[in-house]
């Protein structure tokens, strides 16, 4: 009986805590930040709408204004009759002025934030309204933030262009000593009005739809300058966080273009200078010219030149950030695990790194050539 | 004493019962049987065919003893005795002026014959169950283990049942320790019916309390056979089918005859798939509750939209939704398991297909809900032991009530409770979960993974310390 009691006192001490029916929640699945009039303006993407007709689900775009970030936020619930819950957050996107200004105030947010699971995308919004990125309705995807993030973590995994890296990764770099992070990017490409409404959606064509872009430098928590695409190559190389990647080798007039299916990279770190040794194995994907594909010299020879353009990818990258003072590669990193001593006599590493002679080395293999033996252009003599 | 007499004693004691049926052979003989259990036919061609002619003859209850075309015979004094054999199905018969009278087995056939088990039916495997017949019940383990160790120890309980009740067992294999104890224990019983095994398994439990079986209960021979031959002790009540296995641990109850009869590879897979649906039918509900009220940030992205989009039209609460069908499933299966079944089929037409697609369409519950029930029911019925799936039943209600308040937190103390409650049982002085805790290696063998059979050749030492299986190894 004493027993009973006790098992008893166990349910009415705790008196449901923490008890939310789920149809109370209104669920967040994106976030926008824009930055209007000295004010922010925070968008949530609301993914469970009632049912339309069409047994379709509706998300919808609610924004909030406010001086800080949480402000705007607490402002979006006073137009949503649901509790906010950002748990299932999985893609936040920032405009170019946020992140101009700094993104601390976010970062720390978001960060501080009990409900959010740290692994959605961090995105900033290139040519357009971070906000509009989240209206654009995708027919491959019911949800706007999900077709972002699958769109990241696929495109990630079969070429180098952009970095996979969650809002935690980001986090470790950007709380690591001398490592700055890399953002991705996204556009959008046609009419944004049009793209809004679901009748886009049901189009053969899109009106509108979201593409990812090349990678954007920042300095700490500031925004500085948008690589090209062979520069986001060169720092996905050389950050060795990438497995496969394409590059248009030259050859003759034209390219063979071929894809790089198994990567490493190694860094050999001295007192005053780095060597970054890269090696990768690859395929041929699409040949434009007539070389002989079943000479090995030829094939040396095309070989060397994809060695030059990686080579070139990476050295191309190293002046973009010496250029902009950032070291988004974490040597600094790399170095103070070799010499602490050194780099704290180091006073500002990004100054440092700048002065600093970094030695790239490639090499490159092909191991297939696809389906096809011999170049087309050559059969056809 | 005089028939007269004793037919008078007799009729009145029985209060003149209409099945009561008198012959005087002659002036010397005179016999009594009931009509209800007695068979007429075995009466007048055996009984009275070989008694007809015997009168006034010296010595004539020798005469009759070895005459009587009858293996079953026996000579009473005490004319108490006389009602229990009569209730048997035998025939009294009295000779005038003497003390002793004669009984003779003349059973009627009240039996059903020998049938497929009905509620643990098996493809590959004997088909032959008990029925509610003593002697063909124990005939069935006999012809299959003819080692002339096997014992069969009788007792009889119930004061106006008088019960026949076996205790079977292999006398070098099973604990002596342990058959003594359930000898006590049914000893001991002081109860006026035994008309199924049912009555006295409460007697054989231990002091240890639990909603989970200790004995197995099973109308199959086979599996009977098994166990005896593991050491462990059977019993069986008189007019039931069902025999009780003792001692039973808990993964008795994901094993099954048929294990032994197929590649111990299949075996292996029905065994794991039987765990998790163990864990499925105990859990689903409870997980349920505590995922969609409290601890959301579990459920992947695409699920816990689905899941709120279909929920937001329901008024009640998760847990009132989950209970609601929880029971309305109970009700649902009391309601077929106790119907004819011609109206069975009807029942879960209406009952299943028809409220769950109404109680959707109404908003009353949200489809997710019914999948949550229907695989907690059907993963029950992986499971043949009646006990054991209430068990599982009454543990599944108390995860949920557990959880309600509590979520996640509530399932992790309901199964601590679960864990601790099942290592403190020992029946039969058997640690419950014991191939587990404490570990033992023989019972590993035979166990969630069961190993080829050149691999286990011998006994569980935790039931019996005679491990030998065969005459080499």
């Amino acid at each position: 009986m004493k027993k009973l009691l006790l098992f008893c006192l166990f349910f009415l001490l705790t008196g449901c805590w923490n008890y939310q029916e789920l149809n109370e929640y209104a669920i967040v699945t994106g976030m926008a930040v824009d930055y209007k009039d000295d004010k922010y303006e925070v968008s949530f993407l609301i993914a469970n709408g009632n049912k339309s007709e069409q047994e379709q689900t509706k998300t919808s775009l609610i924004s909030g204004e406010g001086e800080t970030i949480y402000n705007a936020i607490k402002d979006i619930s006073l137009a949503s009759p649901k509790e906010l819950y950002v748990s299932h957050l999985s893609v936040v996107i920032i405009s170019e002025e946020i992140a101009k200004n700094g993104i601390s105030n976010l970062l720390d947010y978001l960060l501080r934030e009990p409900q959010a699971h740290q692994n959605f995308y961090l995105l900033i919004s290139k040519d357009t309204e971070a906000s509009n990125i989240l209206s654009i309705l995708s027919p491959l995807s019911d949800y706007p933030s999900q077709n972002i993030a699958s769109n990241i973590s696929n495109t990630a995994k079969l070429q180098g262009k952009i970095s996979d890296a969650s809002f935690n990764l980001f986090m470790e770099k950007y709380l690591s000593t001398g490592f700055e992070p890399v953002m991705n990017s996204i556009t959008i490409i046609g009419n944004v009005k049009e793209g809004q409404s679901s009748d886009s959606k049901d189009k053969t064509k899109q009106d509108a739809y979201t593409k990812l872009d090349s990678l954007a430098i920042f300095q700490k928590d500031k925004f500085v300058t948008w690589a090209t695409q062979e520069e986001s190559i060169g720092i996905d190389l050389i950050l060795g966080e990438i497995n496969n990647f394409y590059l248009n080798v030259p050859c003759e007039n034209s390219f063979a273009v071929t894809l790089s299916n198994d990567y490493k990279v190694k860094y050999t770190i001295e007192k005053n200078k780095i060597k970054v040794s890269a090696e990768a194995e690859g395929t041929l994907r699409e040949v434009d010219c007539k070389i002989d594909l079943e000479k090995e010299e030829d094939i040396k020879q095309l070989e060397k030149s994809a060695e030059d353009i990686m080579r070139k990818y990476m050295v191309d990258a190293i002046q973009l950030a010496k250029n902009n003072k950032t070291d988004v590669f974490g040597f600094g990193a790399k170095y103070y695990k070799k010499y602490p001593y050194d780099y704290h006599r180091i006073q500002n590493w990004n100054d440092y790194f700048v002065t600093l002679p970094i030695e790239v080395e490639a090499k490159f293999q092909y191991t297939r050539k696809g389906s096809l033996e011999q170049s087309l252009e050559r059969e056809e003599q | 004493m005089q028939n007269k007499e004793r037919i008078k004693t007799i009729k009145e004691k029985l209060g003149n019962s209409s099945d009561i049926v008198v012959r005087e052979v002659n002036e010397t003989l005179t016999y009594l049987y009931l009509e209800s259990v007695s068979s007429d036919d075995k009466i007048s061609n055996f009984l009275l065919k070989s008694i007809v002619s015997y009168k006034k003859v010296e010595d004539i209850l020798k005469l009759l003893q070895e005459n009587i075309f009858n293996s079953h015979i026996e000579k009473l004094d005490k004319l108490e005795d006389c009602y229990y054999y009569l209730a048997s199905g035998y025939t009294c018969l009295f000779i005038n002026n003497k003390n002793s009278y004669i009984v003779i087995e003349t059973k009627a056939d009240l039996n059903r014959s020998i049938a497929e088990s009905t509620s643990e039916p098996l493809i590959r495997g004997p088909k032959d169950s008990f029925t509610e017949n003593n002697a063909s019940n124990l005939g069935l383990i006999r012809k299959r283990i003819k080692d002339p160790n096997l014992r069969i120890d009788e007792l009889k309980i119930g004061t106006r049942t008088s019960s026949k009740v076996s205790i079977i067992y292999i006398n070098d294999i099973a604990e002596e320790k342990n058959v003594n104890t359930i000898k006590e224990a049914l000893n001991k019983i002081d109860i006026d019916a035994v008309l199924d095994t049912g009555y006295i398994r409460d007697y054989l439990e231990t002091k240890q309390k639990s909603l989970f079986p200790k004995m197995i209960s099973t109308e199959r021979p086979d599996l009977c056979c098994q166990s005896i031959l593991n050491g462990k002790i059977t019993i069986l009540v008189e007019n039931s089918p069902y025999a009780l296995i003792m001692p039973a641990i808990l993964t008795d109850f994901f094993k099954n005859p048929e294990d032994y009869y197929l590649k111990f590879t299949s075996s292996t897979f029905s065994r794991i798939i039987k765990f998790i649906a163990f864990l499925i039918t105990i859990l689903t509900p409870a997980l349920y509750i505590a995922l969609m009220t409290f601890n959301q940030e579990m459920i992947p992205d695409q699920l816990i939209i689905s899941l709120a989009t279909q929920r937001s039209q329901v008024p009640f609460p998760t847990f009132m939704e989950v209970i609601i069908f929880v029971i309305i499933f109970e009700i649902l299966r009391e309601a077929d398991m106790k119907a004819p079944s011609m109206s069975g089929a009807s029942m879960s037409i209406v009952g299943a297909l028809i409220l769950g697609d109404a109680a959707v369409a109404a908003n009353i519950v949200s489809p997710f809900v019914i999948i949550v029930v229907a695989i907690t029911s059907i993963c029950e019925l992986v499971f043949t032991d009646m006990d054991f799936i209430n068990a599982i039943r009454h543990w599944r209600l108390l995860f949920i009530f557990s959880t309600i308040f509590t979520g996640i937190v509530g399932i992790v103390v309901a199964g601590l409770i679960l864990i601790i409650k099942l290592a403190s049982l020992e029946p039969l002085n058997t640690p419950y979960l014991i191939p587990f805790s404490p570990f033992n290696l023989s019972g590993m063998k035979d166990n969630i993974i069961l190993f080829p059979p050149n691999k286990r050749f011998k006994r569980p030492n935790y039931l019996t310390k005679n491990e030998k299986r065969g005459n080499k190894i």
